[in-house]
C-alpha cells in the first residue's frame, strides 16, 4: 500500500518536471540573479568590475526623488487610463448590449482595437498627436504649437490615451460578457418593481459587474506598471520630455539598457515584482469572497 | 391600493410567423385568482408577460382596474410579479429586496423600513431579514418573493409557475400560504401553472391554454366535469382521462343509444347513428364488473395504498386505466376483466373531427 503510493507520488512528480523546469530556468533564476544583481553598484566609469554594498543599493535608489518620481508618474498614467478605460468599455458594452438590427457591427468595431499591437496604436496616434498634421492637434486648437508629446504637462495624458484606445476593445469585450451575465429577470423584476431603465441599471446591474470591473480594474494597474511600447514609440525612446513619461519601467530599461546601470535596475525591478505580487495576491482574495454571485439568484 | 380587474381584449402576440397567443379575451375580475394553465410553450407565460408589460401584444388592448394601459411601462402599471426562479437581487440583504419597489418608489426610509418588516413577519421571514439570497433555502427563497409582491399592496398579482421551483411537500404548504395570502389581501391574483392540481385547489377560475388558443374557462369543478374539448379532458384529472375512438349505433335492446369502444360498447345520449365520436371516461367512472360492456385484459397494477390503478389492455390494442380503492378485491396481471361504467354516472361525448364536447350531460 505504502510502496504504492510513493510510486503514485513519483510518477506525479516527474509529470510536473517539465513544468517546474521551465519555471526555473526562465522565472525563477532569473528573479534570484535579479535580487542578486540589485546587491552590487555599478562603478562611476564603465568597464569597471561591480562592488558589492549589500542592501544599501536598495535603501537609496528606493527612497530616490528619481525612482520616487517614476512611481508617482506610474500611478497617475494608471488614474489616467484605469477608470477612463472602464467607465468607456463599460459604456460602449451598454450601448452594444441593445437588441437592434445591425449592433453586430459596431460590436465587431467596438472590439477592433483587440487586434492592433501597441506599436500600431502608438503609430497611429503619433500621427495624429504630430504638431503640424495632427488631427487631435487640430481638434484641440493646438496646431503649430510644439505638440502635446512635446509638452512635459501634456505628453503623459496624451500616452494615457493611446492607451486608453488600445485597450478598449479588451474591456468592451469582458464587460460585454459581463452584462450578458446578469440575468434578464433581474432587470425585468426591477421594471415591475418601478424602477426606471437608469435606476434598475445603478442598482441592480452595476452591481452584479462589480467582480468583472475589480478584474478589469487589478488588469488595468497591472498594464499600467507594464507599460512601455507606447512610451517609447511615442517620445521616441527618451520617456521625455523632461522624464515626463518615465515610468518605473521605462526607467528600468533605461537604467539597465542605456545607462548599463544593471544594479539600480534590479532594485528597481525586484519592486516592481512586489507591488504586482501583492495587487495580484489582492485580486484572488477578493474575488474568491465574491464568487457567490454567480447564480446566486437562481 | 384596491384590488383590480384585468381585461385583455383579442390580445394576439406573433414572434415572426408563429402565433403565440390567437386573439385572446379574458378577464379576471377584481380580487379573483385566476390561473392560467396549460402544457410548457401554450403561450400563457407570454400572456401574462403582456399584463406586465414586459412583452408587446402584436394587436389587442390591456386594461387593469380598466385603464389601457397597452402603452404603460412595466414600471407605471402598479402590478407586482412573482418570477419563477424568483428573480431576487443577488447583491442586496433580504430587507433591501423587499424594500426595492418601495425605494423605486421613493417611499421615505422609515416607513419603507416598518412596511417591509411587516411584510417579513407576515412570511416568517422576521429571522432572515439581513441574509443574502445565496443564503437562504428554495422556499425561504419564494417567500421573499412573495413579500416585495405584496410589500406595495399593487392592484394586481403576477405569478409565473411560483411553485415550479419547490421540493413536492413544500410545494403543497405554498399552495395554501398563497391561498391564504389571497383570502388576507384580497387582491386580484394571475396564476400561470403547468400543474393541473395548483390550478385546481388555488383557481377561482382556470383558464385552460394550449398551442396560443383558450379553450375553456370556468371554475375548477365545471372544468373537471365538462371539459369543452378533447385537450381539456385529457390535461385535467390524474390519471388523465381515458379517450376512445367510437361510433354511435342504434342499441339493440331498445334502450339509450350505445356507442362502439374497442372491446365493447358503452350508453352515450341521443345521437345520430353513424356519428364518429370520441368518448371519454375518467378512470374513476370504470368499475370491475362481471356484467360489463367493455372486455379488456389486466396489463399491469399500481397500487399506491390507499387507491389502485389497474391498466387494461383493449382487444384493439388501446389502455383505459381504471381507478379502484385500496379496499377493493386485487386483480392479478393478466386476469381477463369485463369493463363497465359506474352507474349515476355518464361518459363525455366528443366529436372526433373538432374535438369539441358534444353531450350535454355531466
Amino acid at each position: 500500500m505504502r510502496l504504492r503510493r510513493a510510486r503514485e507520488a513519483i510518477t506525479g512528480y516527474l509529470f510536473v518536471l517539465p513544468a517546474v523546469g521551465l519555471f526555473g530556468l526562465f522565472v525563477f533564476y532569473p528573479l534570484v540573479k535579479t535580487a542578486y544583481l540589485g546587491l552590487y553598484a555599478q562603478p562611476v566609469f564603465p568597464g569597471l568590475p561591480t562592488r558589492y554594498v549589500g542592501f544599501s543599493q536598495y535603501s537609496s535608489v528606493l527612497s530616490s526623488p528619481e525612482f520616487l518620481g517614476d512611481l508617482w508618474r506610474t500611478v497617475l498614467f494608471i488614474l489616467f487610463t484605469m477608470p477612463l478605460g472602464i467607465a468607456l468599455g463599460l459604456g460602449m458594452a451598454v450601448l452594444a448590449h441593445k437588441r437592434l438590427a445591425g449592433i453586430r457591427i459596431f460590436r465587431l468595431i467596438f472590439s477592433s482595437t483587440i487586434a492592433t499591437s501597441v506599436a500600431v496604436a502608438s503609430v497611429i496616434f503619433f500621427t495624429l498627436l504630430d504638431p503640424q498634421v495632427g488631427l487631435i492637434t487640430y481638434l484641440l486648437g493646438q496646431r503649430g504649437g510644439a505638440g502635446l508629446l512635446n509638452s512635459p504637462t501634456w505628453a503623459l495624458p496624451a500616452v494615457a490615451l493611446t492607451t486608453i484606445w488600445q485597450n478598449l476593445g479588451f474591456t468592451f469585450i469582458l464587460m460585454s460578457a459581463a452584462l450578458q451575465s446578469v440575468p434578464d429577470e433581474l432587470i425585468e423584476a426591477a421594471a415591475v418593481d418601478g424602477s426606471s431603465p437608469t435606476a434598475s441599471f445603478w442598482r441592480v446591474t452595476f452591481p452584479l459587474l462589480s467582480p468583472q470591473m475589480f478584474f478589469v480594474g487589478v488588469i488595468g494597474i497591472i498594464a499600467g506598471f507594464q507599460a512601455f511600447g507606447q512610451i517609447y514609440i511615442l517620445t521616441g525612446g527618451a520617456g521625455g520630455p523632461d522624464n515626463a513619461t518615465t515610468t518605473v519601467l521605462f526607467d528600468i530599461y533605461t537604467n539597465a539598457f542605456v545607462n548599463n546601470n544593471m544594479g539600480v535596475a534590479s532594485v528597481m525591478a525586484i519592486a516592481l515584482f512586489v507591488v504586482l505580487l501583492v495587487l495580484t495576491a489582492l485580486q484572488f482574495l477578493v474575488l474568491q469572497r465574491r464568487v457567490f454571485y454567480a447564480g446566486a439568484g437562481a | 391600493m384596491e384590488p383590480a380587474s384585468v381585461e385583455l381584449e383579442h390580445v394576439e402576440k406573433r414572434f415572426g410567423s408563429t402565433v403565440a397567443l390567437a386573439a385572446i379575451d379574458l378577464v379576471a375580475e377584481a380580487g379573483e385568482f385566476l390561473v392560467l394553465l396549460g402544457p410548457s410553450g401554450c403561450g400563457k407565460s407570454t400572456l401574462l408577460r403582456i399584463v406586465a408589460g414586459l412583452e408587446t401584444p402584436s394587436a389587442g388592448t390591456v386594461r387593469i382596474g380598466g385603464v389601457d394601459v397597452s402603452a404603460v411601462e412595466p414600471r407605471d402599471r402598479d402590478i407586482a410579479m412573482v418570477f419563477q426562479n424568483y428573480a431576487l437581487y443577488p447583491h442586496l440583504s433580504v430587507r433591501r429586496n423587499i424594500e426595492f419597489p418601495l425605494k423605486a418608489r421613493h417611499v421615505p426610509a422609515p416607513e419603507r423600513r416598518r412596511v417591509a418588516e411587516e411584510a417579513a413577519e407576515s412570511l416568517q421571514l422576521g429571522e432572515l431579514l439581513e441574509r443574502k439570497p445565496s443564503q437562504l433555502s428554495g422556499g425561504q427563497r419564494q417567500r421573499v418573493a412573495l413579500a416585495r409582491a405584496i410589500v406595495r399592496h399593487p392592484k394586481a398579482f403576477l405569478m409565473d409557475e411560483p411553485l415550479s421551483n419547490l421540493d413536492a411537500r413544500l410545494r403543497v404548504e405554498m399552495r395554501a400560504e398563497l391561498v391564504d395570502l389571497h383570502l388576507q389581501t384580497g387582491t386580484t391574483i394571475i396564476y400561470v401553472t403547468h400543474d393541473q392540481v395548483e390550478a385546481m385547489t388555488m383557481g377561482t377560475r382556470i383558464a385552460v391554454m394550449s398551442n396560443g388558443v383558450m379553450r375553456q374557462l370556468g371554475a375548477p369543478q365545471d372544468v373537471h366535469d365538462r371539459p369543452a374539448d378533447v385537450f381539456v379532458a385529457g390535461f385535467i384529472g390524474s390519471p388523465p382521462m381515458n379517450l376512445l375512438p367510437g361510433e354511435v349505433v342504434a342499441s339493440s335492446t331498445g334502450g339509450l343509444p350505445v356507442a362502439t369502444v374497442p372491446g365493447g360498447t358503452v350508453a352515450v345520449g341521443a345521437f345520430p347513428p353513424g356519428m364518429k365520436v370520441t368518448i371519454g371516461i375518467r378512470p374513476e367512472q370504470l368499475v370491475v364488473d362481471d356484467a360489463g360492456t367493455i372486455e379488456a385484459t389486466v396489463s399491469l397494477v399500481e397500487s399506491l395504498g390507499h387507491e389502485r390503478h389497474l391498466a387494461c389492455r383493449l382487444p384493439d390494442g388501446p389502455l383505459v386505466i381504471v381507478r379502484q380503492a385500496g379496499s377493493a378485491p386485487v386483480t392479478r396481471i393478466g386476469t381477463p376483466v369485463r369493463l363497465s361504467i359506474r352507474n349515476g354516472t355518464r361518459v363525455h361525448v366528443f366529436d372526433s373531427e373538432s374535438g369539441k364536447r358534444v353531450d350535454a350531460a355531466a
